[in-house]
């Protein structure tokens, strides 16, 4: 069978246990029964294996996945895969049949089993796999079923949220290192490979293993440390270790399998895993022993202040993996085996006694030790698994605890360092205080009196079937090394090693028991001892810490987040000035460049242009003096026509024209809507703008300093770009010669209505875009907010003599509405309309000038808004509907531009109507030419008109005064 | 060369939609529909543009029978495609979510027309040859979600599309400068001839200056620090449909913009643009994460969240080398699809709520009394995001920490990498508060039926195939874009100007 059929069963387990039918259908009993069966299926397929896996070492299989970021799905099954495979299948069976009996609710139990069956399938790919990131993809999928089963009851309690958030931080954090390390070691791996070649990537584990230099490498101390960093969040390892008791929030049967036989021993699978290629450099073995010795230390000390029965063995859990990873940092293989063999005992008692503490949560409702005493005679059965597991923990002989601390006790002596003695002392002062956790075990909970109040209700009797199970294997799997135990070691450790029982009455046993009787003395006087201890330093704390100044760090950065766009602007053009500045790229371009023309002799026209050019830069400075809002949008349109009549002197009365019309357009527009405001409110709005927030003159000379960057740069920019013309070959002379090609003698109507024709056609896109927004914006609120809204059937009334509104509506700029402006008014439209149609047919030469005539129109009607007012105009302008305008103009040039494809031209191609229907010659006597650029001059005319309606329109309307003011004092700009 | 008609049709369609919408002004659920059947069909077209580009190289729509350099021209290479693929791809998600979303802002007339001239905008930028249909088709794009922002339920909308507006007026100068600048000193306008010219040696004085000033004005588009401070209030208060748009493949524009300048107009220049690149890559990543831990409401958690997404994006291009260009791209695609997907999920939780608010105060434990599948897709979308493993926004955290890897820029990989935790972070927090907590008093009043959430479950059910399980060719398919675009020569000649080399 292949490898990835095993690793997908759990997976697939969990998918069916999530259908909809499962749930109804199957009871809870057959689901456990199925999910048990299942893992035992599976733990005695690889059972199975072992005759195969003892004939040839390693079996590597392979799947590809994706090959161009070096994932696959490989698999990689020897010796210590076996080892964990076993543990988490066998584990599994019993733990999935606890389950069972744990949850007295059907739905919750389900809801509890997908997660446990995937968290399983995760873990068996994490051990299982033969490719470093299919390796890496399980660990992260354990860590994440992690969180939603510590998670589990988050909805109901806030330390579960809390548990779980902690847990995947600190894993996920360690993976984020590990992930680094894994492509680090990767890459180098494939750099040691093909040393000339560097872009390889190797992740495959049956390549990595056989790499004997990999140490050497320069990368080695960076990855070896991320990898490490990696494993010890992963196995709770000091300082790291205080997510797993957090953990402990999760269902009993979620702790006894993922946060003691399997999921943290997964960094633990990684050191072991790696540690072939990697040992030889030191900081690899010393950072594993010096981390793990503290560690198991630390644990136990942790151990026996707890209170809380899960707590006490989530410590007691960390000391044990501490104690493993020492084992694996000694130099060679000398701890491996000890490790091995630690794992096998740690997974046999620790899991039954979890499941013991389940029992006992379940049955007395309580995991409180302090509340807890006396249930041997109410649970007897649960009291001798519980001795019998515990004994094994503390290493009475001859339980399978006792081979482990033997061999454990062992490695360590012969480990010769200057330092072996604190290493020793470590050891076996950590040993003395788990016997003394394992005593208080069965001493506080079970031995003594009942506390009063204490309630049993006796658990259902499958329950125990796991637990005793595991208790009797703790107690007969020291006799049964050479049949068992033995040759799985042989398939991990390569060096010969012996495993005995008993290995006789050397300095090891006399150590062993000293560390029983220490522990037993120690159990005497337990009270005075735990209330003493107290560790300055708690890992939570310095956690929490961590949390709450990225917590600050994040409220201080949302500081800079002001609201004002002013202070935006800085940011951003001061940025670009740095930018600008500090590239060089302005040194690089004034350098050896002469920035002003050779030739500065002047003649009339250029005075003319420089005194526009002097117009423009007092009519700017006054926009920004001017309190008075007219005044100022007028300063601004002399700015605009200024430029206009430096395009004039230059002989581009059309770009000169369109350019007049536009600054009309916009001063006209701004002088409307300056007169719907108050002018108390935007003189207050513009003092502030000047006073700032803080300091008036710090800010002015900012501003200052940055506007005088920003427009050196932008004239020496422009200076640069004229003064180096390119000699080459132009597109815009190219244009200039092929006018001929559209009928049109005109450069720039060709240009904007065939050669770059679409350009234009997005342009009234983006015309109409405007509209639609003003429109939708300033009617939102009307009538459904789309449509303009109708004018008010009654005339408008005079209004009586003192009325405030009216003195003001006298007041203000906008009430231009006399007999002669109202004639003027009545003449200009026509006038407009005709000068509008002569644009499009004839502006230029052939077709005209869509644009301006458009313009030309909308501000003449702009003009009875303006005198009319918005209710009168609407009355007597009947047949002007500017939405329907940009919906025919739009129409008009999507049709003018699709045409020519049925014509076998492209989109937007030049087609002339008259010559395909013979009438050229008759409308070329009327100077006239039907063409494709005609019709779309056309839309362009109407699109514009319509829009421009739209805008005036939709400001014109009459709206409440307290309104716009509120409107305008709501905003920091 | 021959015009491929597959790039009009992806320019054209959104443009005839919103035309067709405008004119059925009358009856809301047809706009509607309109929009969905629009969106279907530009993405048929930049799907089978795809498939096109890939098997026979870069394809090119000389617009109006003018060939390049004189006319405009459409390019499609395999950048430009797969730009344009994931934004008709995203849109047509957005669209659906349009279509049963019960946001008054939807119910204007102007509201359809004005999203499909946003994606005219989209594809025009990625699809255009040309540096001042680039410039327009950004200010369409602009324009159009300015309005949509401006016309949002949200009463904070209009304020932050002026802001907005103002703010991007100055990108508007900076890339009119750039441009200009261009044109002035190379006399065109057609981006293959521009990088033809500057690769053949031809070196104006203002080269670097513009490419900087083109760099700054994509960088504003992108929402990249120092130009980032509009974009938690515009992404925040639009519409939930096109929050979820602007969060996702707006911003990519920029992106899309910053690929050009570095592989294909700049390349001389690129070594500078891309010391710059990863530095304000790696301040937009602290940044956006620790803003995103510490805000108030969901939808703008996830816009803060968007300045780091694209901080890694930067970092990515800024590395410059095969591996962090593919980790780059495949980073920019994903996030389109899992950011889009919670924004409308945020936008799907707060519909549920009185006063239609994603704020943390109004959603605190609703979701407990939400469909669970609700939950679930939170969670899924908050992991990928953060790029937990199996999940797709694992891949692209990958290949971007090979590229780093290679580079050997370990202090920015060890803090981009680890910057990754925050992301962690804030969306578990997220999640938590609002489907694990206790409902508040105030959050214990829900409307009886909130926005369909469709959309979101399509885009993160595609995400988790094809980012995934059936990744490789989404791999291969970047891997060979990045191929093409170390190479400017392929654009170059299937613009039909190179020399051949």
């Amino acid at each position: 069978m292949h490898l990835a059929l095993v690793t997908a069963a759990p997976f697939c387990l969990a998918l069916l246990l999530a259908l909809p039918q499962t749930r109804s259908h199957l009871g809870k009993t057959t689901q456990t029964l199925l999910s048990t069966a299942l893992m035992a299926a599976l733990f005695a397929w690889l059972v199975g294996a072992f005759p195969l896996l003892q004939a040839e070492q390693v079996i590597v299989q392979r799947l590809e996945w994706m090959p161009a970021l070096g994932i696959s799905l490989s698999f990689y099954l020897d010796g210590v895969s076996l080892l964990f495979g076993l543990i988490i299948t066998g584990i599994g069976a019993l733990i999935f049949f606890f389950a069972g009996f744990y949850f007295d609710d059907a739905a919750e139990y389900n809801r509890f089993m997908v997660w446990l069956a995937g968290f399983a399938g995760a873990m068996l790919a994490l051990v299982l796999s033969g490719n470093l990131l299919m390796l890496f993809i399980a660990w992260e999928l354990t860590s994440v079923t992690s969180f939603l089963l510590i998670g589990f009851q988050g909805k109901k309690q806030e330390a579960a949220r809390e548990g779980a958030f902690k847990a995947l931080f600190v894993t996920s954090g360690g993976a984020l290192a590990l992930i680094i390390g894994l492509v680090m070691l990767g890459a180098a791996a494939g750099q040691v490979i093909t040393p000339e070649a560097n872009s390889g990537f190797v992740a495959e584990l049956d390549v990595i293993l056989k790499l004997d230099n990999l140490h050497e490498h320069a990368w080695f101390p960076l990855f070896a440390t991320l990898i490490l960093l990696g494993c010890f969040t992963k196995s709770a390892q000091f300082p790291f270790h205080f997510w797993l008791p957090g953990a402990m929030s999760a269902p009993t049967p979620a702790s006894a399998y993922l946060h003691s036989a399997t999921m943290v021993k997964a960094g633990i699978y990684l050191v072991a895993r790696l540690s072939p290629v990697m040992t030889q450099h030191e900081l690899w073995a010393n950072g594993l022993l010096g981390v793990g010795l503290l560690t198991m230390l630390v644990g136990a000390i942790f151990a026996i202040k707890q209170s809380d029965l899960k707590g006490l063995l989530a410590y007691a859990t960390v000391s044990k993996l501490g104690a493993i990873m020492a084992l694996l940092g000694l130099p060679g293989q000398a701890g491996l085996k000890a490790a091995l063999v630690g794992i096998i005992a740690h997974a046999l008692y620790k899991s039954a006694l979890f499941m013991v503490a389940g029992t006992i949560d379940h049955a007395a409702h309580t995991r409180h030790i302090g509340r807890l005493g006396g249930l041997r005679k109410e649970l007897p059965g649960l009291f001798w698994v519980t001795v019998i597991s515990a004994l094994s923990m503390a290493g009475l002989p001859f339980l399978m605890g006792f081979v482990a601390k033997e061999t454990l006790l062992d490695a360590l002596l012969h480990y010769s360092a200057p330092w072996t003695a604190l290493v020793m002392l470590v050891a076996l002062v950590s040993a003395a205080l788990t016997a003394l956790a394992a005593y208080m075990l069965i001493g506080e909970v079970f031995l003594g009196q009942r506390p009063r109040g204490l309630r049993i209700h006796k658990p259902p009797t499958p329950i125990y079937y796991g637990p005793a199970l595991l208790a009797f294997c703790s107690l007969v799997m020291g006799f049964l090394l050479d049949p068992l135990i033995i040759p799985l070691l042989r398939l991990a450790v390569t060096k010969s090693f012996s495993l005995p029982l008993f290995a006789g009455f050397n300095e090891v046993f006399w150590m062993s028991a000293g560390v029983l009787v220490a522990g037993a003395l120690l159990y005497l006087v337990r009270k005075p001892l735990t209330a003493r201890i107290t560790f300055p330093l708690s890992g939570d704390a310095v956690y929490r810490e961590i949390i709450n100044y990225i917590d600050w760090a994040g409220n201080a950065l949302l500081h800079f987040q002001s609201g004002y766009v002013r202070y935006y602007l800085v940011w951003i053009l001061g940025s670009v000035s740095l930018m600008l500045v500090a590239s060089g790229t302005l040194s690089t371009v004034t350098a050896g460049q002469t920035l002003l023309p050779q030739d500065l002799s002047m003649t009339a026209t250029d005075l003319a242009k420089i005194f526009m050019l002097l117009l423009t830069i007092v009519a700017a400075a006054l926009t920004v003096v001017l309190r008075e809002h007219v005044k100022a949008a007028i300063a601004y349109g002399v700015i605009g026509y200024a430029i206009g009549v430096i395009f004039l002197i230059n002989h581009a009365p059309d770009v000169a024209l369109v350019q007049m019309l536009v600054e009309t357009m916009a001063t006209v527009l701004i002088i409307i809507m300056l007169g719907q405001i108050r002018p108390g409110a935007r003189l207050k709005v513009i003092d502030s703008l000047w006073s700032g927030r803080h300091d008036y003159n710090f800010g002015f000379l900012r501003d200052l300093g940055i506007s005088i960057v920003i427009g050196l740069a932008v004239f020496v920019f422009s200076l640069i770009a004229l003064q180096n013309r390119p000699d080459r070959h132009s597109i815009a002379k190219w244009h200039l010669e092929n006018t001929v090609l559209v009928n049109s003698e005109d450069a720039v109507g060709a240009i904007v209505a065939d050669f770059r024709g679409t350009d234009t056609l997005l342009e009234i896109a983006v015309f109409t875009t405007a509209a639609l927004g003003v429109l939708t914006l300033l009617a939102r609120g009307r009538v459904g907010g789309g449509g303009r809204p109708a004018p008010s059937k009654a005339p408008v009334e005079s209004t009586p003599e003192f009325d405030a509104e009216a003195v003001e509506a006298i007041q203000d700029a906008t009430s231009l509405s006399t007999p002669f402006t109202r004639l003027v008014t009545h003449f200009v439209l026509p006038v407009a309309i005709l000068i509008g149609i002569a644009q499009i047919l004839y502006g230029g030469s052939g077709p005209g000038d869509g644009f301006t005539a458009g313009v030309t129109i909308g501000l003449a009607v702009s003009l009875w808004y303006v005198v009319l007012g918005y209710d009168e105009a609407r009355r007597q302008l009947p047949w002007f509907r500017p939405e329907q305008f940009v919906r025919l103009g739009l129409v008009i040039g999507i049709v003018n531009a699709l045409l020519p494809l049925l014509l076998g031209k492209g989109f937007m191609g030049h087609v002339q109507f008259d010559k395909a229907l013979g009438i050229y010659d008759l409308v070329g006597s009327f100077g006239l030419h039907i063409t494709s650029s005609l019709f779309f001059e056309i839309a362009i005319a109407i699109t514009v008109m319509g829009g421009l309606g739209i805008i005036i329109e939709a400001i014109a309307y009459p709206q409440s005064r307290a309104a716009a003011d509120e409107g305008l004092s709501a905003v920091n700009i | 060369m021959t015009d491929n008609a597959l790039l009009l049709g992806a320019l054209a369609t959104p443009l005839i939609g919103a035309i067709l919408a405008l004119l059925s002004a009358r009856s809301n659920q047809t706009q509607r529909a309109i929009g969905v059947a629009t969106g279907g069909i530009a993405w048929m077209f930049a799907a089978g543009l795809l498939a096109q580009v890939h098997e026979y190289g870069v394809q090119t729509y000389a617009l109006g029978g003018w060939q390049p350099p004189y006319g405009i021209v459409l390019v499609a290479d395999a950048l430009g495609a797969l730009f344009a693929f994931m934004v008709t791809t995203i849109m047509v998600a957005g669209l659906l979510y349009t279509y049963h979303c019960h946001d008054k802002c939807m119910t204007y007339p102007a509201f359809v027309p004005l999203f499909l001239l946003m994606e005219v905008g989209l594809v025009g930028a990625m699809l255009t040859g040309d540096l001042f249909t680039l410039f327009i088709s950004m200010e369409l794009m602009v324009l159009a979600s300015v309005s949509l922002t401006a016309i949002s339920d949200d009463q904070f909308g209009l304020e932050a599309a002026l802001k907005y507006i103002l703010i991007s007026s100055m990108g508007t100068l900076f890339l009119l400068l750039g441009i200009a600048a261009m044109y002035a000193t190379l006399g065109t306008l057609n981006m293959a001839e521009i990088a033809q010219t500057l690769l053949t040696g031809e070196r104006p004085f203002l080269a670097p200056a513009a490419a900087l000033m083109l760099l700054c004005a994509f960088l504003l588009k992108s929402a990249v620090f120092p130009f980032h401070f509009w974009q938690p209030d515009f992404h925040t208060t639009a519409p939930t449909p096109i929050s979820a748009m602007l969060s996702s493949i707006v911003v990519k524009v920029g992106v899309y913009g910053i690929f050009r300048l570095v592989t294909l107009l700049f390349i001389e220049e690129a070594f500078l643009l891309e010391r710059l690149l990863g530095v304000l890559g790696v301040i937009g990543i602290v940044f956006g994460s620790l803003g995103a831990l510490r805000t108030y409401n969901a939808k703008r958690m996830l816009a803060y969240s968007t300045f780091a997404q694209i901080g890694f994006i930067l970092v990515g291009i800024g590395w410059g080398n095969t591996l962090a260009l593919v980790g780059a791209i495949v980073y920019a695609f994903n996030h389109a699809f899992i950011k889009s997907a919670l924004l409308m999920l945020m936008g799907v939780v707060a519909s549920y709520t009185k006063i239609k608010t994603a704020d943390f105060a109004h959603v605190r434990g609703l979701g407990t009394k939400l469909p669970p599948l609700l939950g679930w897709l939170v969670l899924l979308g908050g992991l990928s995001l953060a790029g937990v493993p199996p999940l797709n926004g694992f891949i692209s955290k990958l290949a971007l920490i090979q590229g780093g890897v290679d580079n050997g820029d370990w202090a920015n990989l060890i803090i981009v990498v680890a910057a990754g935790i925050l992301t962690l972070m804030y969306m578990i927090r997220a999640w938590q508060q609002i489907f694990q907590q206790a409902p508040l008093p105030s959050t214990t009043e829900t409307k009886p039926v909130g926005d369909s959430m469709v959309a979101p479950f399509l885009l993160i059910s595609i995400c988790l195939l094809l980012g995934t399980i059936f990744a490789e060719p989404l791999v291969q398919l970047i891997s060979e874009t990045v191929r093409q675009m170390m190479n400017p020569q392929i654009y170059i000649a299937g613009v039909g100007l190179g020399n051949g080399g």
